[in-house]
């Protein structure tokens, strides 16, 4: 299962994760036994969503902070363009978890107004330590989540 | 006296690794020791130093070479990882920085021809033979020629002309995002 990740985050910020550290802990969740057994995920940093070949779900690694959310919007935007409507946001909070909260409600509000586009959460991952974890482990069920969802509608159709 | 020599059936798994123990100066180099096994390795696998301080990871098998095999590489991701505790109970040098994978089967496990050529394992071809009632094994080096064969190059990749156009935000989108 391909995940691609878009990343709209500060470069060079040695207090927050790294985004490959970030990707490759995610894979692991994922791929955990449980919601994962049986999928093998491939999730892995895109440079630009022009290199997508018909993305359906695809991760916005995000920072709480305005110039961040201004380009994840810009991200979303040209997914939509381009079909994509199926868009999971995960912030890269650290320790400002309410700065991640605000962010999240202004670009999905954003989202919906302007390109009627709803997001799917996936949380805020806080400075490492047990809390990370949980917040690891809560974006992976909502990613387990939304592609058991996506699978069911596919098969309707 | 003449020596009656001919091949024999694979040992039991405990004589076989004491065989190959009694062996590791022909497989390994003079002074080769065997160290005690450490973490969860699997039972075909032993742990050896050469004078030379280098680490190797001997895997083994009389009928399964795929398993060999894999419990070897499995045993050397683990021996990599325990490498500072080795060094630090000094049970290795401060030299070796990294273990060699030898593999020790009949046959040749498949998929092995390209991590040797690779330089990532090495494998002797191992022979059992009985030599005046008394068991042995006979191992035999192999190489691996670089493959000649040419690989499949990649299409050449050029740059793009210009970076893919981003999509303009409206006024009342740039308005929205200018504050949170």
């Amino acid at each position: 299962m391909e995940l691609p990740v878009l990343l709209a985050t500060q470069p060079d910020t040695p207090e927050a994760q790294d985004p490959d550290y970030v990707v490759r802990a995610l894979a692991r969740q994922l791929s955990l036994p449980g919601e994962g057994a049986g999928t093998t995920w491939s999730v892995w940093i895109c440079a630009h969503p022009d290199a997508l070949i018909d993305p359906t779900f695809v991760l916005l690694l995000v920072d709480p902070t305005l110039t961040a959310v201004h380009t994840a919007y810009t991200l979303i935007k040209g997914l939509a363009g381009r079909g994509c409507h199926t868009i999971g946001v995960l912030f890269r909070a650290g320790s400002d978890l309410a700065a991640a909260r605000r962010c999240h409600h202004h670009l999905a509000v954003g989202a919906l107004r302007f390109l009627g586009l709803p997001l799917v959460d996936l949380g805020a991952l806080p400075a490492p330590g047990p809390h990370f974890a949980a917040a690891l482990a809560h974006a992976a069920h909502v990613v387990h989540t939304q592609r058991r969802l996506m699978t069911s509608t596919e098969a309707r159709a | 006296m003449s020596l009656r020599i001919r091949t024999a059936a694979p040992p039991d798994a405990t004589r076989l690794r004491q065989l190959i123990l009694d062996s590791l100066p022909h497989l390994i180099g003079a002074e080769a020791q065997a160290l005690p096994s450490a973490g969860g390795l699997p039972d075909d696998t032993l742990m050896a130093v050469g004078a030379d301080h280098r680490l190797w990871v001997v895997s083994f098998s009389a009928i399964d070479a795929g398993a060999a095999l894999l419990d070897g590489l499995a045993a050397r991701r683990e021996i990599r990882a325990l490498l500072p505790w080795l060094r630090q109970a000094g049970l290795i040098s401060n030299l070796a920085t990294d273990c060699t994978l030898l593999i020790l089967t009949p046959t040749l496990p498949t998929g092995a021809v390209e991590l040797c050529r690779k330089g990532d394992l090495e494998w002797q071809q191992m022979r059992f033979l009985e030599v005046n009632g008394e068991i042995g094994i006979l191992t035999e080096p192999c190489e691996f020629p670089p493959a000649t064969a040419a690989r499949p190059q990649p299409a050449e990749l050029k740059p793009l002309d210009r970076e893919p156009p981003k999509p303009t935000l409206t006024p009342e989108e740039e308005a929205f995002f200018q504050r949170l």
